[in-house]
């Protein structure tokens, strides 16, 4: 009965361990496909998988992206040496 | 809808990276009969009051910025800037639901877009699930 309990609770620990695992890596990682674009704005596929354009205008990454694809979506990376909080 | 933090760079070395609750989203905006849109990952701020957007964002969907109405904003440092009024519609990606918010546009935000409370957070449950780097929008 002892070693049954020291199972499930030995199983219910791991099972959390690998959840906990799985999600910590839920976040879409754009640090080291956007580390060069510092401050610029830069058009990203819809599945934030391939950078499509960049510049340092919207209109610029715009033109580049339309190039390559008709889908896309925009991001404007701020300076890396700042932290953000609601101020401006 | 559930949508992941994103993680982007910084260059601090002890933190390569810093994730922010951004979800994506299609703004658009009436011009005649045609209306423009622009997908952009926005940056959810329940501390705005409003939703902001980078001008160059609204030169894109044919707004004359300069033309809405000049509002101040101000931040925690006691600076001041100005924001022109523009009444655009907000969708989020997945979501079948399109609201009208009165946004401002500014020049030189540093970021995309910023998805404050009036508009959005009334619109939308909002919930942010930092521990497994989701965020969860519901249509209210």
């Amino acid at each position: 009965m002892v070693r049954y309990i020291g199972l499930r609770v030995a199983w219910k620990i791991g099972t959390i361990r690998l959840m906990k695992k799985a999600v910590g890596k839920n976040e879409i990682d754009l640090s080291k496909k956007l580390k060069s674009y510092e401050g610029q704005w830069v058009a990203l596929s819809l599945d934030h998988k391939r950078v499509l354009g960049a510049g340092k205008t919207l209109k610029r990454a715009k033109e580049e992206a339309e190039e390559k694809s008709k889908q896309y979506t925009f991001i404007k990376l701020p300076p890396y040496d700042i932290n953000y909080i609601p101020a401006f | 809808m559930k949508f992941r933090y994103i993680k982007i760079p910084t260059k601090n070395p002890k933190r390569k990276w810093i994730s922010r609750p951004m979800i994506p989203i299609i703004l658009s905006a009436q011009k005649g009969i045609v209306a423009q849109s622009v997908n952009t990952d926005a940056l959810l701020d329940s501390g705005a009051d409003m939703c902001l957007f980078n001008a160059e964002i609204g030169e894109v969907l044919g707004l004359e910025i300069e033309k809405g109405e000049r509002e101040p904003f101000g931040g925690i440092e006691g600076g001041r800037l100005f924001a022109f009024i523009h009444e655009v519609d907000i969708q989020v990606a997945g979501i079948d639901k399109t609201i009208k918010v009165e946004a401002g546009f500014v020049r030189g935000l540093n970021t995309s877009a910023i998805l404050g409370q009036e508009g959005f957070f009334d619109a939308f449950r909002v919930s942010f699930e930092r521990d497994r780097n989701v965020i969860e929008i519901k249509s209210i």
